[in-house]
């Protein structure tokens, strides 16, 4: 492997480690590698604001790195394409955050487009800010460009058909993000009532628990074994 | 009480003249590691600071400055990229 290319794999697992870890990742995006490939991502983009038209959606998009990123900026496209001003009907995007400088044929000032100091999480942020706000000066897609300005009622419509059929493509074990980041992508909690447990005590590291079940003392390495019991505990 | 030394080492640790929790803006290594293609860090492996106060490993710049894309920019704020003069990068 040359320098160069253990250089963008090496940044490219950073920022895949970090936007996949439940504490520091954007919630919005729920990120796989396909094959294990660090170059080619699969990323689920979602919109957590609930008064969008967007919310609830879950869109399946592709991420391609160059082996020498960060110098040349990924390739990102919606699988399948969705209606949208700045996307094409392949669905790739028109975002000038991914463009090179220098190219005639966009006009894009130069402080908009691709620079090495941008990361993966920049320009995720982009895009998913560009769904609610799309650019209709440099449109992809005429058609929706035109509905979006025209009849908003309409294209809400087109986007709300398109957001339900995206959601089948949520991964079955996947939880849903809500608005509140904070429970994005912790596993849901075990509502068991205390009531509930009739003979369980011994698992939980209580006072109570350990002196009517002394003899399980030595049981020490399977108590705790859930975080929520724990917290009640303590 | 007469203390005699007999022996005595000198130890001493460098880093460079920048916040220790800053990364280079292009690989996101702290800069006092060294760029992704070199192995010792040091003078082997520079920082260079712009006069717009964006600092980068050397050869994360250059290979980003070589690139027609980069058009001369500092790839953090985009203005033109000039190097501090070499006096005015210290090393502690």
């Amino acid at each position: 492997m040359s320098n160069l290319s253990s250089a963008s794999a090496a940044l490219l697992f950073k920022q895949f480690r970090e936007l996949t870890d439940p504490k520091k990742g954007v919630p919005s995006f729920h990120i796989t590698l396909q094959n294990d490939n660090i170059y080619t991502w699969n990323v689920g983009v979602m919109v957590l604001n609930e008064d969008s038209v967007y919310h609830g959606g879950y869109f399946n998009a592709q991420m391609i790195f160059p082996l020498d990123y960060p110098f040349k900026p990924p390739q990102f496209r919606f699988v399948p394409s969705i209606f949208h001003p700045n996307v094409y009907k392949d669905g790739r995007l028109c975002i000038s955050i991914l463009h090179t400088s220098g190219d005639a044929t966009t006009g894009e000032p130069d402080g908009e487009t691709w620079s090495p100091a941008q990361s993966v999480e920049s320009v995720l942020i982009s895009i998913v800010s560009l769904l609610e706000d799309p650019n209709t000066d440099s449109p992809a897609n005429v058609d929706a460009s035109i509905l979006w300005r025209k009849d908003r009622a309409v294209y809400n419509e087109r986007v709300l058909k398109e957001v339900e059929d995206s959601k089948k493509n949520i991964p079955e074990d996947f939880i849903m993000p809500t608005g509140n980041s904070a429970t994005a992508y912790v596993a849901p909690k075990n509502h068991i009532k205390e009531d509930d447990i009739v003979d369980e005590d011994f698992w939980y590291e209580s006072a109570d628990s350990m002196e009517e079940d002394d003899e399980e003392d030595d049981d020490d390495d399977n108590l705790s074994f859930d975080d929520e019991d724990d917290e009640m505990d303590s | 009480m007469k203390v005699r030394i007999k022996e005595w080492n000198a130890v001493s640790i460098w880093h460079w003249n920048v916040s220790e929790d800053e990364v280079c803006g292009i690989c996101r290594v702290h800069f006092d590691g060294t760029c992704p293609s070199c192995k010792y860090p040091g003078d082997d492996c520079p920082i260079i600071i712009g006069k717009c106060n964006h600092s980068f490993h050397m050869h994360c710049l250059l290979k980003w400055l070589e690139l027609e894309t980069s058009r001369g920019l500092c790839p953090m704020c985009r203005q033109p990229f000039q190097t501090l003069g070499e006096d005015e990068v210290i090393t502690t």
